[in-house]
């Protein structure tokens, strides 16, 4: 190894500790010797300090570090989210209230277009009676005198307003039971049975029944209640 | 260590400055944000992190330092000694040293002699060329052998004639 690579690896910790100590001995008797390591170390230290004044100058021209700014985004989209899904929540919570619901806000009683009243009929008939009864909102009476003209005859439009009476006293099995026995199709009052139905089944919470007399409605009968029917079909299918 | 602080520090080895632009900038905001925290103004705290930051570097050109922890701590662990040790020098009483600083190589550089320091502004004037090839040898402690295998030089010989003109021209600009 030449002189001057020793004194190179004595500098930078790369000599063993016997070669170090082997040529700081040989310094003390060798002042050329001597004067050479310190001449390496005087030009180490100063290309260190030389080294150190550029790269002061080198860092202190990078741009200054900004805070980072937290990022909002992932927040927001999981509230968005959040909310989303509390809305949806909320909305199938009232949607499970809303069947019921839906029953009382589209439910009226068909109107009398079966046996129209004449007013000051004198001889008025069992049939009368019953209709009258109906269209003064007196259901019990008409279901009692509909339920005694039905003795008589298997009359359909009767049993139609028996079954609309049944459901106007809130007497849903009963009225359920009358309406399926009206499932001729060519029975005039067929769009209004099924309308019922439908509605009966909504109240039940029975939303794919509904559903599937809603569509024969709508097949059957376009025109009937069309808005009523699109809506509730459209609620029935977010089920 | 993670392999990222790994890849950095190998490529500090190997003089790659834009590896010691990479940890200034990647640490200074949370050496700075530490700083803030112990109340030391944001300018003294960036000159702390600096000094910090080129002692590493040094140390690492060096293989003075040997690391265990993380680079970043390594950085925070030395600019918490350096803050000390500023405090210290206006006199306010405080620890120097803590568990934490254990591993630190917390060596200062030394004042400059007038000798170095003459050598220190000759060197300054020195061509490019000249420099880098004094500043492998003396300053990194590559043999000539390195030098060649890490330069456009051919052999050994070259190395060891261009350092010698450019020792020679060192002393004329020192003398001068």
């Amino acid at each position: 190894m030449d002189q001057e690579g020793r004194i190179r690896k004595y500098w930078h910790g790369k000599l063993s500790e016997q070669e170090g100590e082997a040529l700081e001995t040989e310094m003390r008797f060798d002042a050329e010797l001597k004067q050479e390591v310190q001449s390496f170390r005087d030009l180490q230290l100063a290309i260190g300090a030389a080294e150190r004044q550029a790269l002061k100058e080198k860092l202190s021209a990078l741009p200054r570090v900004q805070p980072r700014r937290r990022q909002l985004w992932p927040l927001a989209a999981a509230a968005a989210v959040l909310l989303l899904l509390g809305m949806a929540w909320l909305y199938r919570q009232s949607a499970v209230v809303a069947p019921v619901e839906l029953f009382a806000s589209y439910y009226e009683p068909y109107p009398n277009v079966a046996h129209p009243i004449v007013r000051q009929q004198e001889q008025a008939g069992q049939e009368t009676l019953a209709f009258v009864a109906y269209e003064q909102g007196n259901y019990s009476e008409a279901i009692e005198r509909l339920e005694q003209l039905l003795t008589t005859e298997d009359h359909p439009e009767w049993r139609f307003y028996l079954a609309v009476s049944l459901v106007s006293q809130g007497d849903y099995e009963a009225a359920q039971v009358q309406f399926a026995q009206l499932s001729d199709a060519d029975f005039r009052f067929r769009s209004p049975v099924l309308w019922y139905q439908a509605l009966l089944s909504l109240r039940e919470e029975d939303t794919a029944t509904a559903r599937t007399l809603l569509l024969q409605l709508q097949q059957a009968d376009p025109e009937f209640e069309k808005a009523a029917v699109e809506r509730l079909l459209k609620y029935t299918s977010e089920w | 260590m993670s392999p990222t602080d790994k890849q950095l520090l190998e490529r500090l080895r190997m003089d790659d400055k834009q590896a010691l632009e990479e940890i200034y900038l990647a640490y200074q905001h949370d050496f700075l944000r530490v700083a803030r925290k112990k109340g030391i103004a944001q300018e003294d705290a960036l000159d702390i992190f600096q000094d910090v930051v080129i002692d590493f570097y040094q140390q690492v050109q060096n293989g003075a330092s040997s690391i265990n922890s993380s680079i970043k701590a390594y950085l925070l662990g030395m600019g918490r000694y350096k803050w000390y040790k500023r405090l210290n020098q206006q006199k306010q009483e405080l620890p120097l040293v803590d568990e934490r600083m254990v591993e630190l190589d917390t060596e200062e550089p030394a004042a400059l002699t007038q000798k170095q320091e003459q050598l220190r502004t000759g060197f300054s004037r020195l061509s490019p060329s000249c420099q880098e090839v004094l500043r492998m040898y003396y300053y990194r402690g590559l043999s000539l052998s390195d030098i060649v295998e890490q330069t456009q030089y051919s052999n050994t010989n070259t190395v060891k004639s261009h350092k010698s003109r450019c020792l020679k021209r060192l002393s004329e600009l020192i003398k001068n």
